[in-house]
């Protein structure tokens, strides 16, 4: 129980009004009562020293009668704040009901909007690494399936990405060679197809993976399943649905679906072929194409 | 607390059965019919909106005092899209696979109806504890009622429950309940199967 | 910690932002709004259901405040609404005006059937085929198709006889309108007497056929000292403006028909004597 706590008791008990209780009635305010009570009594009894020795002990017993008082006053300070403070909540809920409207409503809004997007940046920073392990996590996953058995991956900054294209990533074997991934996102029937395309350093395709899809289950789908993208496999710039050698069957009911996944394909093709004849050639394989 | 058992338990009997946001109140269709395609979706669905009801309800009950008329339909959308922002951040971070499953129908939570609808009707009106209580019942009664439509077109669409096949070998899927007219037939048997129980128990006397 | 004041800013200035949009707009639409007419709705239950004999709580709320209408008229809110009106209007307090349905027939059990009745459990499908199995055919059918009209529980079919529960009725009177023979007549909840009874049979076909309706013998006629209660075409009607609720007429009905719920006097005192 604080000191104000009782003594509110203690005023609705005796009708002592409040301004007196704001003082605490406890010692702190007894003592500098005391000292200078004592100051007198001692002086008077050292009344028959010399002349320096009263004089030194009225001054000490003043400087301890002013450091006293002030004592008594930084308290009555702070209770006073404290006080002020528990008025606080109910200050302000006054003030905002007085508020005029228009105010209040552009107050309301604004600390709402600014308390989520506290919450919301706080929230972001506590999940940014999981989501950024997570993604690099499923890009590695597919970048082994379509290049299996590769010595490391790169991501390749500021390639040239027609199309779909997002990211290209060069594969380095260990006897030396160097393959390409390109990630590409091509629109399906229901979003975006988020997949990986594995082409060699001659151009052809070595597989396809999918990253993430949302077409139509048991329609759509089944243009991410590894018998469609298979057909894919070997093909190389210009494939495209139809009969020639180098294009491919579509899926009977899931045409746009197919499309898509086709359109990525040639957008990873492109992408390799811009990459590999832009700043790179290779003497041995022949011309970069 | 005010609310004593009877009315707790009430809370939940409205919320499950006698006022199901989805087989009821007819609220939050497009959700339901496009994640109710597989018991998973459901499930994640159910339960990211049920987070969202209980904390949105939660806030905007505290705040009903705070919020003045003119301005809370804003305020009520700001507190909701920021739990459903905080729903996605945490489900694409400790769940990719469900936020992968479940892609533009999180963020499509905010303009759920039956959040709205709550908000509105029962948290700018109510105390904290009843409002939170009515979106965790509220909540289950939807993620009931997409369970329910999800087993269905789940197991005739797909054959599969959970991703695990669960129809006899040489069962050949029905397309159509994965599409969008499956869904409102399955809607409409299971609604037309409540209403017949409920008149049952009305015609015997009960209430 | 950028992170998060630069969203802050962002959103927070966007709120203020719209919030000053929105306080503009709402000083450019306001709606001058009676400060009366505000109170009155803000008493009212708000359900909308008519029951007051107006469309809805809004106009009733602004027949109450400017039209002089009665602030008794809400059965929803019932007496404790029809204060909080009367205080806002400065009006004296009047209990509010309650209605509920009554069934006009204590027949049931105790009338005798033309045949065994064994279609389907409904009053309609029951009134075609043959006129229904009661002898009277004015009298209640007893096979529940104003049970199930009911969305409040409140009707029930007692020895054969529908009854309404006056303390679970809201005065909706869906019952009445689902009843096939129109006997269920809305009736002021403060009414202790009432006949229920609906047959216009004279006398001698009446005895022949039930053991309780009514035959026009004239003698609660005679007993009323407030004129309330006379016989039309064989049948005891009771005038509710001019009835006092004494009870005279139920203790001299020699039928025992008359319904008296201080006394609880009527078909329900007693059981009915056969199956």
């Amino acid at each position: 129980m604080s000191d104000f706590e009782r003594e509110g008791r203690f005023d609705e008990a005796s009708g002592i009004p409040e301004e007196v209780s704001e003082i605490p009635a406890e010692t702190p305010a007894d003592a500098p009562v005391d000292a200078p009570a004592d100051a007198p009594e001692s002086a008077p009894e050292d009344a028959g020293g010399t002349e320096e020795q009263s004089a030194e002990e009225t001054a000490a017993a003043e400087a301890a009668e002013a450091a006293a008082k002030a004592t008594a006053e930084r308290l009555a300070k702070k209770a006073a704040a404290r006080e002020k403070r528990r008025e606080l909540p109910r200050v302000l809920a006054g003030m905002f009901r007085n508020m005029p409207p228009s105010a209040k409503m552009a107050l309301s809004l604004f600390v709402i909007t600014s308390v989520s997007a506290a919450l919301l940046a706080a929230t972001h920073i506590l999940t940014e690494r999981p989501i950024s392990e997570h993604r690099q996590a499923a890009v590695e996953r597919a970048l082994a399936e379509v290049l299996p058995g590769r010595a490391g991956y790169a991501l390749i900054d500021g390639a040239e990405l027609p199309g779909s294209a997002r990211e290209l990533y060069a594969a380095y074997s260990y006897d030396g060679g160097e393959d390409y991934a390109v990630n590409v996102a091509p629109n399906g029937y229901g979003g975006e197809i988020e997949m990986m395309v594995g082409v060699d350093a001659g151009g052809s395709v070595t597989g396809v993976s999918i990253v993430s899809m949302t077409e139509t289950a048991g329609l759509g789908t089944k243009a991410g399943s590894p018998e469609f993208l298979g057909r894919f496999t070997g093909k190389r710039a210009g494939v495209s649905i139809g009969r020639g050698d180098n294009d491919i069957d579509a899926i009977a009911g899931a045409t746009i679906s197919s499309r898509a996944v086709t359109t990525g394909v040639s957008d990873a093709l492109a992408a390799v072929a811009a990459y590999t004849a832009s700043s790179y050639y290779y003497a041995e394989e022949g011309d970069g194409q | 607390m005010k609310s004593d058992l009877k009315s707790v338990g009430s809370r939940f009997s409205d919320g499950l059965i006698f006022q199901n946001p989805v087989t009821v109140l007819l609220l939050g269709m497009c959700p339901v019919m496009a994640v109710s395609v597989s018991v998973f979706n459901g499930i994640g669905m159910g339960l990211s909106a049920t987070f969202v009801l209980i904390f949105s309800n939660t806030v905007i009950s505290l705040l009903r005092k705070f919020i003045p008329e003119n301005v809370r339909i804003a305020a009520y959308i700001v507190v909701i899209a920021t739990f459903v922002t905080i729903v996605d951040m945490l489900l694409q971070a400790f769940f990719p696979q469900l936020s992968k499953s479940l892609g533009l129908f999180i963020p499509l939570i905010v303009v759920n109806c039956i959040i709205l609808a709550r908000a509105e009707a029962f948290a700018r009106v109510n105390g904290v504890f009843n409002s939170a209580l009515d979106g965790l019942a509220m909540g289950i009664g939807f993620t009931a009622a997409l369970i329910a439509m999800s087993v269905v077109r789940e197991a005739l669409g797909a054959g599969t429950l959970l991703g695990v096949p669960v129809m006899p070998p040489g069962f050949r899927p029905a397309l159509l309940m994965g599409l969008a007219p499956g869904g409102f037939i399955t809607l409409g048997f299971i609604i037309a199967a409540m209403q017949w129980a409920l008149n049952r128990r009305k015609r015997k006397g009960k209430l | 910690m950028r992170d998060i004041l630069s969203a802050v800013t962002a959103l927070g200035g966007i709120g203020l932002a719209f919030g000053l949009v929105l306080a503009g707009a709402s000083k450019l639409f306001a709606v001058k709004e009676d400060p009366g007419y505000e109170a009155v709705l803000r008493a009212l239950p708000g359900t909308n259901c008519g029951g007051c004999g107006y469309a809805g709580c809004a106009a009733y709320a602004e027949a109450v405040s400017s039209g002089g209408a009665p602030v008794n008229l809400c059965p929803v809110g019932g007496d404790a609404c029809a204060g909080a009106l009367a205080d806002i209007m400065g009006a004296e307090h009047v209990k509010a005006a309650r209605v509920t349905a009554m069934v006009m027939c204590s027949g049931g059990v105790r009338v005798k059937k033309k045949f065994d009745y064994a279609g389907i459990p409904d009053c309609v499908a029951a009134m075609d085929t043959g006129g229904g199995p009661p002898e009277c055919k004015y009298g209640c059918l007893g096979l529940g198709t104003c049970v199930a009209a009911c969305d409040y529980g409140a009707v029930s079919v007692v020895e054969g006889v529908a009854l309404v529960d006056h303390e679970r009725c809201v005065g909706c009177l869906l019952c009445a309108k689902a009843c096939p023979r129109h006997i269920i007549r809305p009736v002021t909840y403060y009414a202790d007497v009432n006949v229920c009874c609906s047959s216009k049979d004279k006398s001698a076909v009446l005895r022949k056929i039930c053991e309780i309706g009514c035959v026009g013998c004239r003698v609660c006629e005679k007993v009323c000292k407030h004129g309330a209660i006379r016989v039309e075409d064989n049948l005891a009607v009771i005038d509710h403006e001019k009835c006092t609720s004494c009870g005279d007429c139920a203790e001299k009905c020699p039928r025992r028909l008359i319904v008296d719920a201080n006394l609880d006097r009527g078909p329900r005192a007693e059981p009915a004597p056969s199956e």
